[in-house]
């Protein structure tokens, strides 16, 4: 049977994810990111209702101690991504469900491997803050959750990686990159 | 360039996701899947430390039946072209839910399917959950009331509130439902019937 381009075609019990073509496989992939992050966000939106900004912002962050740690486990078994240096690390943001999966996002490597420069050039998660004039949301996601989570994943690697943020939202204009975040491994 | 089958290789800068096997994207799609109810539990765990069971149980049916369910059938259903209003329609949405059967596959290379459709005629169906990872989390855990709440208080009114939307008309019924005897039995079992 040839590769399956969707599903609009009639019923079949016995069908696997195997009988569906690549790019088949890759909108459901990107689907599977976006629930991932929207059920987070569905979480956020119910607790800052009723217990306020600063409660879910705690809770937020207790939250990803822990799923931090599975959004790294997961892809780098799926795909066999080892540790040691910043390719790995970079290697594990392009295939992470949570991340490149569903950005824009260019990454530059230095030939030596020491230094590492990463640009989000689209992010959906930016435009839905700034379409909803959500700046708590906005900070809580970029500077309260990534600040402290982009080093630790990149410790993960390597723990001599250090991480700076170049830059970060909020933007003037939608032309602007979303953000720039910068890899070295100290010696 | 020959499909990678995962990526432990060299870092490629240029690498996008199509470079890689089928097997390869699925392995990625599953581990999306467990991330996606993985959030949901993370959140619910939480929420029953600080604020006790009921509350997190109701800010976890809150969370589902405010938006989730909504969104989770939207992309779905787009992302693979699945469009009717019967069972046969419904049971295609079932199959490859990320936040259901996609979860509960079988090992690669072959992602044997474990939950399992019986189509007596387009608008009336059996579904049978062989295999559930939510399931034995509870078992292992000893957590019925985290079972009771995933099986009983969101599956049973969501899988109703699903099948509603694609027809208004199709009735739920389970045939079957945890706790079991043995981990031999079936987690649960569905009936799904267009009512004329």
């Amino acid at each position: 049977m040839p590769d399956l381009e969707n599903y609009s075609g009639p019923f079949n019990p016995n069908l696997k994810l195997t009988d569906f073509s690549k790019e088949a496989l890759l909108r459901l992939l990107v689907a599977a990111g976006k629930m991932y992050l929207g059920a987070d966000g569905m979480w956020i939106t119910v607790i800052r209702r009723r217990y306020g900004d600063d409660v879910a912002l705690s809770c937020s962050k207790e939250v990803w101690d822990t799923i931090g740690k599975q959004e790294l486990r997961r892809p780098t078994e799926a795909m066999n991504i080892g540790v040691g240096d910043i390719a790995s690390l970079f290697k594990f943001f392009q295939v992470d469900p949570g991340f490149a999966v569903m950005f824009d996002i260019d990454f530059e490597l230095s030939d030596d491997g020491g230094y590492g420069l990463m640009t989000v050039k689209r992010c959906p998660s930016l435009e839905y803050f700034e379409r909803h004039g959500d700046e708590w949301l906005m900070n809580l996601a970029c500077n309260e959750l990534d600040g402290p989570l982009l080093p630790e994943t990149a410790r993960h690697f390597n723990p001599k990686i250090n991480t700076r943020p170049l830059k970060l939202p909020p933007r003037q204009s939608k032309d602007e990159i979303a953000c720039q975040w910068e890899f070295k491994i100290e010696t | 360039m020959a499909e990678l089958q995962d990526y432990s290789g060299e870092f490629n800068p240029d690498l996008s996701l199509p470079d890689f096997s089928k097997e390869a994207l699925i392995r990625l799609l599953v581990g999306a899947s467990k991330l996606y109810l993985g959030i949901d539990g993370v959140w619910t765990g939480l929420m029953r430390k600080k604020y006790g069971d009921q509350a997190a149980f109701d800010y976890d049916k809150e969370v589902w039946f405010s938006q989730a369910l909504a969104l989770d059938i939207r992309r779905t259903v787009e992302a693979l072209n699945i469009r009717g209003n019967d069972v046969a329609t419904l049971f295609k949405y079932f199959q490859f839910g990320p936040g259901f059967s996609v979860i509960y596959v079988g090992p690669p290379p072959k992602f044997e399917p474990r939950v399992k459709f019986e189509l007596k005629n387009k608008d009336h169906g059996i579904m049978t959950v062989t295999r559930c990872n939510s399931l034995e989390y509870f078992e292992r855990h000893r957590d019925s009331q985290l079972q009771k709440l995933a099986c009983e208080e969101i599956d049973l009114p969501a899988f109703q509130w699903l099948a509603e939307q694609f027809n208004p008309n199709i009735e739920v019924m389970p045939l079957k439902l945890p706790p079991r005897e043995s981990k031999d039995e079936i987690a649960c079992q569905w009936e799904f019937k267009l009512e004329a």
